[in-house]
């Protein structure tokens, strides 16, 4: 029969998602106001404390938004085509960073693992890309609860445009403040 | 008796410390200082779930709050009797019997008492229809009979072959005149007139109204040639961009669909039929062609018989023994291809339909459902409940597949979730990544629901019927959303043997006990698999192990797969094609509106004695 | 063990430890305790021996165990390292009859759940044959090491007499709703709740044959009891949802039965963090590389 049915593989739109996006200039970091120490390039858990220091915190409606939600601990964990694997994690509500993945044995268990490459999540933070398009790519992973990686994209998503209409409105399945 | 404390290891030590304490809140092993007690946040989006369709149709069948984890009139509802008219009408047939045919029969008294608890009516999805529980058994609702009865009876049989040894062999000329003739002959002899003896009994037509056969062409000009009345119209039947595809993909060959009479598959079964279809179709040939008993007859009933027939279902191996088109044998793909719910939709892939249109994707949704419906009947009820276990069905295996909007709701909010996240995309990598986050939160996501729906708990009274469910959604969203029925048809086993195990630590029943394992004949292997093609697999397939409630879940990974694609057929244009017949006793494509027709004894199946019964000439 | 010790003066002998359950949260933890054979079970409520042989209704109380075959001792048999090696249970020794125990379980918080105790069964107890159903669990023994370990299991923390129920037969009723007094439903109903006592007493035995006299149980746990002992994951206890370690290792499992299924070799070449062959890794490796200009 028509081998056509088959069916696209790869439809056009999707091509222009796994295509390799534009390198970032070599000194992207020096650029962004809300990185602190512009010498070298940030760590993850450099990155995600400035960015929790300079565009969530004093970002009024992510922080009315964020209050909203469950305690949330998100461990983010990157690869870096030089530093390898770096671990940090990311708690909303009340908001933090702590550096490096739980311990063995001490008993912290967090609600997410999400696995991206470092540049995904420096185009995320910078609002090139939205937050869960890596996930829906493929090319990042996310392991156990999806709610809080929902809560983190909406924290990133109001700390960047500053106003609560960047919040997208939650589906019925789960509402603000669901476990 | 003090807990022993763990005298091998620090880590038991460290765990003892912090975990057997007891306070007013249980503590949840998330961040140590970001703990929180879930049942003091349910304020917050418990009344949003009251907005939901799982809401308000278990309050329509419950009549009762179904968020409520105690029932206080459980054992005071008065026995089932007084709670169901079906029940009611048993009874007095059952002495009805026992006094006129002195041998009692139906006893409420024997057994168990049932009705102690809610005997919960039944509400079709996608209907209001609400009926009695008893009218979804599959011998108290004809059209779920004929819906089996209709695929049984179709045998679609390729005419280019016979044409050819006729004109070289016979030496006989095909014009539209004599292809025209045959078929008005055909429709004699399906239904049982004889043609070439001068002296034969023959069949009451009334018994065998139902029989009758069509053309099925890809091409128009061919198409053209034949009288209205014997075409089977693709165009008609189908959206033009679907017929386009279908026509595309039959081409310019000639086949005619037959339909024997439902009669016939009362009487005998599905190999009846098979040969029941090759026979009725030489017969018009040579009655039409007025071919005559020469040594090539032979080789003329071959080309006619069996060179180019189109049985829906293989003969099955030997310790099942049936035969051709039995529910058994029937491919996964073509149970799929039976489904024409999807006819009149767009042929546009799920996903961007999706996120153009809410609508048009819970629409695409919903044909996911109805084929799951049909799956879950032939399958489950049919093949496993009443051909397998020789039992009265499994009606409440496959019944709650389509009652109760139960898995609409599921499907609805998933759509909802893509709708507002997915946007940009126009299909997911098929990576087991991207396949197993989708079901894990899918999967999650419904043990949730199940846990605050108290009453949806009840209504799936059983782990068989919550890993039929947690089997088609999971892995559907997954396929729909790729459009790969193989990644989908991997993630059956993992939702049911892993995830919903592990949470819940309770599965199925019994005999699906090992089907709760991730083991060889139950789940699926990159290895094994990427030859054996999910939509040519079948019940019957040798390597592979099944009992009740994991059968449909294939079925829907096939259908899905096709709506993912936007493809217009699953694996067979001349199926699809064949199904979405509107001369056919059952709907294919409403397959839920004709089970709750059944339920409330409106649909008029086919093959019934009336004509022959007494008194009724 | 004791004689290697003595040997190895002031050495520990490091002892193999099983990982019996991942997850650090108190709901595994509860799965690890009750699995662990090395740890006792707390007792919450006792029951005369009398009682529990009338409850199990095999056997009338002060009854003679009725036997299938002699006496283990007193059969002549072939020889068989195997029967050297393996100590019979007493109720073996004995040629008892096989009975069985059937408990459902609520879905309600309840103590225990039938995979689990399937897997603590087979953990804890020896001469054992179970079958996992979605609501209930047979535990199939001899006569005499049934009544022990029945005895066992329905004075410890892994019954709750409002949402556990001994059965024999109609064993169906897991999922329903709870009755008013917080008791799982039973059709048969082989118990209530006495008010003045505050128990849950059986007026059936497990088979639904009506007792001589009720027998007290002991009392229902609360529903803030119950979620203090639930080993199952549920919304208002511990969302599943959050089980991160829960999830890696179950993803684990599937990648590798998927991508390893007939080619066991394949496993080695899946990251077990990633749950994603290291090839594929590798590339996301590469493709962060020329993420940055002269990132190379």
């Amino acid at each position: 029969m028509a081998r056509e049915e088959l069916g696209v593989i790869k439809p056009q739109l999707e091509e222009e998602h796994f295509k390799p996006k534009p390198p970032l200039p070599k000194d992207w970091y020096k650029n962004v106001d809300w990185i602190n120490l512009k010498d070298r390039e940030p760590d993850l858990y450099t990155l995600l404390f400035d960015f929790l220091i300079n565009k969530m915190a004093p970002c009024p409606a992510c922080v009315m938004t964020t209050a909203k939600f469950p305690a949330r601990s998100i461990l983010i964990e990157t690869r870096h085509p030089e530093r390898g694997i770096e671990y940090a994690r990311m708690r909303i509500s009340p908001s933090s960073v702590v550096r490096g993945a739980p311990e063995p044995g001490s008993m912290i268990e967090v609600d997410t693992v999400l696995r991206i490459d470092y540049y995904d999540l420096v185009r995320i933070l910078l609002g090139e890309i939205d937050t869960v398009d890596p996930i829906e790519d493929g090319t990042a992973t996310f392991i156990g609860n999806m709610t809080a990686l929902l809560d983190l994209k909406d924290a990133i998503d109001l700390a960047i445009k500053g106003d609560l209409s960047a919040k997208l409105p939650r589906p019925l399945m789960w509402p603000d403040g669901h476990p | 008796m003090a807990e022993d404390v763990n005298p091998s290891g620090d880590a038991g030590e460290s765990n003892e410390k912090f975990f057997h304490w007891r306070s007013t809140k249980i503590p949840l092993a998330t961040e140590l200082s970001y703990r929180y007690d879930p049942m003091e946040m349910k304020e917050k989006f418990l009344p949003t779930e009251k907005q939901r369709e799982i809401y308000n149709s278990l309050n329509k069948v419950f009549s009762d709050d179904p968020m409520d984890k105690v029932n206080k009139k459980v054992y005071k509802y008065g026995g089932v009797v007084g709670q169901s008219r079906t029940k009611q009408e048993f009874v007095e047939w059952g002495k009805k019997l026992a006094r006129e045919r002195g041998i009692p029969g139906y006893n409420r008294e024997v057994g168990i008492p049932l009705g102690q608890r809610y005997y919960e009516p039944q509400l079709i999805s996608g209907t209001d229809v609400i009926v009695d529980f008893d009218d979804l058994n599959l011998y108290n609702n004809p059209a779920m009979q004929q819906m089996v009865d209709d695929v049984k009876r179709t045998v679609i049989i390729g005419l280019d072959i016979p044409h050819r040894v006729l004109q070289l062999r016979v030496g006989k000329e095909i014009t539209p005149e004599s292809m025209n003739l045959y078929m008005e002959t055909l429709q004699h002899t399906l239904g049982g007139g004889a043609v070439v003896q001068e002296h034969m009994a023959e069949v009451h037509p009334g018994l065998t109204q139902d029989a009758y056969a069509k053309v099925l062409t890809g091409d128009d000009e061919l198409k053209d040639q034949f009288d209205k009345r014997w075409v089977l119209d693709v165009d008609k039947e189908f959206h033009p961009e679907r017929a386009e595809k279908l026509k595309k993909g039959i081409g310019e060959k000639l086949y005619v669909v037959t339909r024997n009479p439902t009669l016939r598959v009362r009487i005998a079964d599905g190999g009846a039929i098979k040969r029941g279809a090759a026979i009725a179709s030489t017969m018009a040939f040579v009655a039409s062609y007025r071919l005559t008993g020469e040594a090539v007859i032979s080789d003329f009933a071959y080309a006619a018989k069996h060179a180019q027939q189109i049985s829906m279902g293989e003969i099955m191996w030997q310790s099942r023994s049936r035969a051709e088109n039995e529910p058994g044998g029937i491919p996964y793909g073509y149970w799929a291809d039976i489904c024409t719910a999807e006819s009149k939709l767009e042929p546009k892939p799920f996903l961007p339909a999706l996120l153009e249109d809410l609508e048009e994707g819970k629409r695409q949704l919903d044909a996911v459902l109805e084929a799951g419906a049909i799956a879950a009947l032939a399958l489950e009820n049919y093949w496993l409940g009443v051909y397998m276990s020789g039992g009265i069905s499994f009606t409440s295996a496959s019944s709650i597949v389509f009652t109760g909007n139960i898995l609409d709701d599921f499907v609805y909010r998933f759509a909802e979730l893509v709708n507002t996240y997915y946007q940009g995309h126009e299909r997911l990598p098929s990576k087991w990544t991207t396949g197993r986050s989708i079901t894990e939160m899918a999967n999650q996501y419904m043990m949730e629901v199940y846990e605050k729906y108290p009453a949806l708990l009840e209504y799936h009274w059983g782990g068989a019927h919550r890993v039929t469910t947690m089997g088609i959604i999971g892995p559907a969203l997954v396929t729909i959303t790729t459009g790969d029925a193989m990644l989908g048809s991997m993630l059956v086993n993992y939702a049911i043997g892993l995830i919903t195990k592990e949470g819940w630590l309770r599965t199925g029943f019994s005999g699906q006990e090992v089907q709760d394992h991730i083991g060889m004949p139950y789940s699926c292997s990159l290895r094994a698999e990427e030859g054996g093609l999910i939509e040519l697999r079948g019940l019957n397939t040798p390597y592979k192990s099944y009992t009740a409630t994991h059968a449909a879940a294939s079925v829907v990974q096939c259908y899905a797969g096709m709506m993912g694609r936007g493809s217009a057929w699953c694996t067979s244009p001349l199926v699809k094609a064949a199904f979405a017949d509107s001369h056919l006793v059952f709907n294919f494509r409403e397959p839920r509106k004709e089970f709750a027709r059944g339920a409330l004894r409106e649909f008029e199946p086919a093959g019934e004695r009336d004509l022959v019964r007494p008194g009724r000439r | 063990m004791a004689r290697v010790r003595k040997r190895r003066k002031g050495r520990k002998v490091k002892r193999y430890k099983a990982q019996l359950y991942p997850g650090p949260d108190e709901v595994s933890e509860r799965r690890r305790f009750v699995m662990d054979a090395s740890r006792r079970l707390k007792k919450f409520r006792s029951i005369p021996d009398d009682n529990l042989v009338m409850l199990l209704g095999h056997r009338h109380p002060g009854e003679l165990y009725l036997s299938i075959h002699p006496p283990l001792d007193e059969l002549i048999e072939k020889y068989d390292p195997i029967k050297n090696i393996v100590e019979p249970t007493p109720g073996a020794r004995a040629g008892d009859r096989i009975r069985f125990i059937l408990f459902t379980d609520s879905v309600y918080y309840p103590p225990m759940a039938p995979w689990l105790r399937a897997r603590t069964y087979l953990n804890r107890f020896r001469g054992i044959d179970t079958v996992v159903y979605s609501s209930r669990q047979l535990l199939e023994m001899r006569e005499r090491d049934l009544e022990a370990v029945a005895k066992e299991l329905i004075e410890s923390n892994l019954f709750d007499p409002g949402r556990v129920a001994i059965r024999g037969l109609t064993a169906h009723g897991h999922s329903l709703r709870l009755d008013e007094d917080g008791l799982i439903f039973d059709a048969r109903r082989r118990y209530k709740f006495d008010k003045d006592l505050g128990e849950v007493v059986y007026i059936k035995n497990a088979q639904a044959e009506i007792l001589d006299m009720p027998i007290p149980i002991g009392r229902p746990l609360s529903e803030r009891e119950a979620r203090g002992q639930d080993v199952t994951y549920r919304w208002d206890v511990a969302p599943y949802k959050s089980r991160t370690e829960i999830m890696s290792v179950i993803a684990r499992y599937g990648t590798a039965r998927i991508l390893g299924g007939y080619n066991p070799e394949l496993l080695n070449e899946i990251d077990p963090l990633y749950c994603e062959p290291y090839e594929t890794l590798d590339k996301m490796m590469d493709l962060g590389k020329s993420k940055t200009e002269g990132g190379e």
